[in-house]
């Protein structure tokens, strides 16, 4: 895109080095501080000292953590999957349906994540102990699949548009129902897109601790991020060991499926982008 | 297309995957199961001791009992939001700092209807009881009592020349002055200037120099001429380097148990988290050692805070006789004497205190001896005790970081705690 | 399936397509939200179960607080902030990932790994890095030679600053795909006629690149500075809103006020005047989305 000249040459190699340690370094740290042995959590050494896989083993046969990372992978697989499904077919009928409101409605989506969401929470407090969700995984599902709405539908959206009606049209014309059209001819086209929400979604819910801490209070059934705070955030002495080896065993699950679907979510933000 | 196919399949398999996973953590229950919940489990240090505890209780009733946990900050929301969502909750621990939000939140049930008064009165001292005592019900049961005094680390005193630990505040800043001058590294005192610590750290020192929160008739003193004194004095440490900013109780225990701090206000259970860090439990007493707090002139009465760690009952439970169990189980001489030797809580019975395990203990005695004179926390009996301890906490760091002059900060602190009750 | 609802019409099932969400969306943010006006006129307290409706005291309370109005400041300081660094460092970046040299792919893929570490991580790690006692940056800074005994987190003048980084650090990857998306659709033979035309390197971003990532740019944008404005995480597990008050965003204060000091219905009037001040903001958003659409 660019020409090499000198001055791009310059920008390029101090920008790809100072952000290349802002954006590696820290993560490195993470790793190395767990791989410390306990005596040496503080010490400066960068990968240099003694190293252990004692932190590691502790925290994987800690069955509390590893519950925690289940519900957490278990929560955002639903959530993600909820996702994909309501903004594909909001996105759809947003795309090549026509009728009063729809862009209020769309419009209604998009401000989805407007809202302050520490004050949804006080109702949605109140909602789910109504219905007896509290401390369930459905306060969790519904809250997380609603604020994936706007990108979800947004990028789904531009999906669709993309598919020319004649093709809609033909296939109607072939006695296809409407169903049958989007589970053959219209959602299989919009696959890249439907994995960028389904990641976008997991990586929501995977972060999300203001609900999580708020909505499930079992040990059985709490989220990672709300687990570590509770396991971390004590007022014992921390074990930063301990902590950053639980936050890189957090992270490698979802990292081994990202780098198999990496390539798909930016080309699915890519077909969205180019539309948008 | 054949790409994103595989993609799709893939992303099916591992949701399937995950959904048996999760799936499969649904247990069957058999036995009466109960909920207990608090957070001193939850910390490192203490965890194999409530295994033990539960271990006792499954062992000797032949039931179940499940552990929930949560830090102790978020440890009121944790309990209340459990309760007023009907989810299980039979007993919990709860100390001064929340015990008295629970009882006015009307979740509590009276022990002296689940185990009997003559059990409660034959089983603990009085004055333990009365902690737990909110018009005339008994909603606590004592567990751990104890005071949040001063502990210090003898072997850095010493070092410092210091053989006694120092009586007055004129020699405590002396003694920080030593350690400072023997070892820049270490941090001479561990002040909490962060989170509810920090401003419920504050109250004792106010009454040393003879300041509180509020008076017997309950106006607001926390600005009056003794309490800037003690908040001046918490700047000029500042100044002078013997505290830092970014400590709270979870930073100072850390690096106290390091030898990286000579003093910090604690509560017994400093033991435990220095036994944690690897130090062996009868060595702790060379580097562990609890003192009165400083005193302005000499003769004052030595200020510490009452604190205590209380068994409550759920009114809602209905395995209310379990619940007791549980709590008879935690108060029998075996589990308490294996807290207090191993978790450094003094047992609160009668009868185990009489044991000579208890009677003997050099590091409880100097304990018991510096907090002969606790006063109960001034917002111990207040519904949103929370509430002003982080408003002090604000105001004190607003003096500490020079945005406010100590007589600002805490006329604003003042103003802010009258309009919060 | 698709034999029986073959009578539908074309708007019954455009409808119907949106129900599921519609009906979430009435559920978890409409209804709560006037629920939670509603609250904003009541003494509801999380400890009792009677409460009454007390007019406007809670708005005079709000407005009364003398740290309210820096509370608003502090949160748009944060929201600007966090939102400005990681767009500009996410777009370099991206710009430099996509002159597609060896190893940018692998490079890609890395720099996503900081978005989906949980958020309570990222607080420790940095909350780690910029402690005063035994924190990585000050044990950089004595190497260094340096003092190294600055309490970043300490500060009121540092506090927000460092998470904002933190937040920066945990964002970029996230405007970083956006923006590679955004990239890949700027036609390069529109660019290849501005050269001719003797345009140089900066010419062709400001000229081409940027305006045919227009709406990308501003859709982003818009996330970033709501998601921002709703942002707990952070400033929560690193400094939870101190010192002297010097983090405390919104989404703390609604959060402390009902879930710590108990009084729900005060949350929700801060909640309430936080979404008017939004009102202003959605305007942009929503004019955003009717261009786009």
């Amino acid at each position: 895109m660019f020409q090499k000249t000198k001055g791009f040459r310059a920008f390029f190699w101090v920008s790809i080095v100072l952000i290349g340690i802002f954006v590696f370094f820290p993560l490195l740290w993470m790793i190395n501080t767990a791989l410390k042995p306990t005596s040496d959590t503080f010490s400066m050494a960068f990968f240099t000292g003694p190293k252990t896989m004692d932190n590691f083993i502790h925290i994987v046969t800690d069955s509390k953590i590893m519950g925690y990372l289940k519900n957490s992978l278990f929560v955002s697989f639903c959530s993600s999957l909820m996702a994909t499904i309501v903004c594909s077919f909001a996105g759809y009928s947003f795309a090549k349906f026509r009728y009063r409101g729809r862009k209020f409605v769309m419009g209604l989506f998009m401000m989805s994540q407007a809202f302050p969401q520490a004050i949804l929470l006080l109702s949605i407090y109140e909602i789910m102990r109504r219905l007896g969700l509290l401390g369930s995984y459905w306060s969790l599902l519904i809250s997380y699949t609603v604020f994936t709405l706007p990108v979800g539908t947004w990028t789904l959206k531009s999906y669709f548009d993309q598919i020319p009606d004649a093709l809609i049209e033909s296939a109607k014309i072939d006695g296809a129902g409407h169903f049958q059209i989007m589970r053959k001819i219209v959602f299989p086209l919009a696959v890249p897109g439907m994995i960028t929400i389904a990641i976008y979604g997991f990586v929501w819910s995977w972060n999300d601790l203001l609900y999580s801490m708020t909505l499930v209070t079992d040990n059985a059934r709490r989220t990672l991020a709300s687990g570590l705070v509770m396991t971390f955030l004590g007022m014992g002495s921390t074990n930063w060991g301990y902590m950053m080896a639980a936050s890189v065993v957090a992270a490698i699950p979802v990292t081994i499926i990202f780098i198999f679907l990496q390539r798909y979510f930016i080309q699915g933000l890519t077909s969205g982008a180019v539309k948008g | 297309m054949k790409k994103e196919r595989m993609a799709t399949l893939g992303l099916g398999v591992v949701m399937m995957g995950t959904a048996l996973f999760g799936g499969a953590t649904v247990q069957a229950e058999e036995q009466t199961n109960i909920v207990w919940a608090g957070w001193s489990g939850e910390e490192e240090a203490s965890k194999p001791i409530f295994e033990r505890m539960m271990n006792a209780y499954r062992e000797q009733t032949g039931d179940e009992v499940t552990w929930v946990g949560f830090t102790w900050a978020d440890a009121a929301q944790q309990l209340l939001i459990r309760c007023q969502g009907g989810e299980q909750l039979d007993i919990s621990q709860a100390d001064i700092s929340i015990f008295n939000t629970l009882v006015q939140a009307n979740v509590l049930a009276d022990w002296n209807d689940i185990v009997g008064e003559d059990f409660m009165k034959d089983t603990f001292e009085e004055s333990y009881l009365e902690v737990g005592n909110i018009d005339g019900k008994q909603y606590g049961m004592p567990w751990t009592m104890a005071a949040i005094t001063m502990v210090y680390n003898p072997e850095i005193l010493s070092a410092a020349g210091w053989d006694e630990p120092p009586v007055t505040l004129d020699e405590f800043e002396q003694c920080m002055a030593d350690i400072k001058a023997y070892d820049s590294e270490i941090i001479p005192y561990a002040l909490s200037t962060k989170d509810v610590t920090c401003g419920a750290d504050f109250v004792p020192w106010a009454w040393t120099f003879g300041g509180g929160i509020w008076d017997e008739d309950g106006n607001t003193i926390i600005n009056n001429e003794a309490g800037v004194k003690a908040l001046d004095w918490y700047c000029d440490m500042l100044n002078k380097g013997y505290v830092t900013m970014d400590v709270g109780r979870s930073e100072a225990r850390q690096m106290f148990a390091q030898g990286k701090v000579a003093f910090y206000d604690d509560a017994v259970v400093a033991k435990s988290q220095v036994i944690s860090n690897g130090v062996a439990p009868d060595d702790v007493v060379n580097v562990c050692a609890a003192m009165l707090r400083p005193v302005k002139n000499e003769g004052d009465k030595p200020q510490a805070v009452q604190w205590g760690g209380m068994l409550v009952v759920y009114k809602n439970s209905e395995y209310k006789e379990q619940a007791a169990e549980l709590a008879k189980v935690l108060n029998s001489d075996e589990i308490a004497l294996d807290y207090f030797i191993n978790g450094g809580m003094p047992p609160v019975t009668k009868s185990a205190a009489n044991t000579d395990t208890v009677k003997n203990d050099p590091y409880i005695n100097s304990f018991i001896e510096s907090t002969a004179t606790a006063r109960l926390e001034e917002t111990a009996r207040m519904t949103n005790a929370n509430e002003i301890k982080t408003i002090l906490t604000e105001e004190i760091q607003f003096a500490l970081l020079g945005q406010k002059t100590s007589q600002e900060a805490l006329d604003d602190a003042a103003a802010r705690i009258g309009s919060a009750n | 399936m698709g034999e029986r609802r073959k009578g539908l019409t074309d708007t019954q099932v455009g409808i119907l397509l949106i129900i599921p969400g519609l009906a979430i969306f009435i559920a978890v943010i409409l209804f709560p939200f006037v629920d939670a006006i509603r609250m904003s006129f009541t003494d509801k307290s999380m400890l009792m179960p009677d409460w009454d409706y007390i007019g406007l005291n809670n708005y005079r309370d709000v407005f009364n607080d003398p740290y309210f109005l820096k509370t608003v400041g502090t949160t748009a300081a944060f929201v600007l902030a966090s939102t400005a660094l990681p767009f500009i460092l996410g777009l370099i970046w991206a710009l430099l990932l996509n002159q597609g040299f060896k190893g940018s792919e692998f490079l890609r893929g890395v720099t996503l790994v900081n978005w989906i570490i949980p958020g309570t991580a990222i607080g420790f790690l940095w909350s780690w890095i910029f402690n005063g006692q035994y924190g990585v940056l000050n044990g950089i800074i004595k190497m260094l030679g340096g003092e190294g005994n600055t309490a970043w987190l300490g500060q009121t003048s540092t506090a927000l600053i460092c998470v904002v980084i933190a937040r920066t650090w945990q964002m970029l990857p996230w405007y970083m795909a956006f923006l590679l998306g955004g990239l890949q659709g700027v036609e390069l033979d529109q660019i290849e006629a501005a050269r001719i035309d003797g345009a140089g390197n900066w010419k062709c971003f400001t000229k081409i690149v940027v305006p045919s990532m227009k709406n990308i740019i501003y859709l982003i944008l818009a996330m970033g500075l709501v998601g921002n404005l709703q942002h707990f995480d952070l400033p929560w597990t690193m400094v939870q809103g101190g010192p002297a008050r010097a983090t405390t965003t919104l989404s703390l204060e609604v959060y402390n006020t009902a879930f710590k000091n108990w009084d729900m219905g005060k949350a929700a009037t801060i909640g309430t005047v936080w979404a008017l001040l939004l009102a202003c903001f959605s305007i942009v958003y929503l004019k955003q989305v009717k261009d786009s659409d």
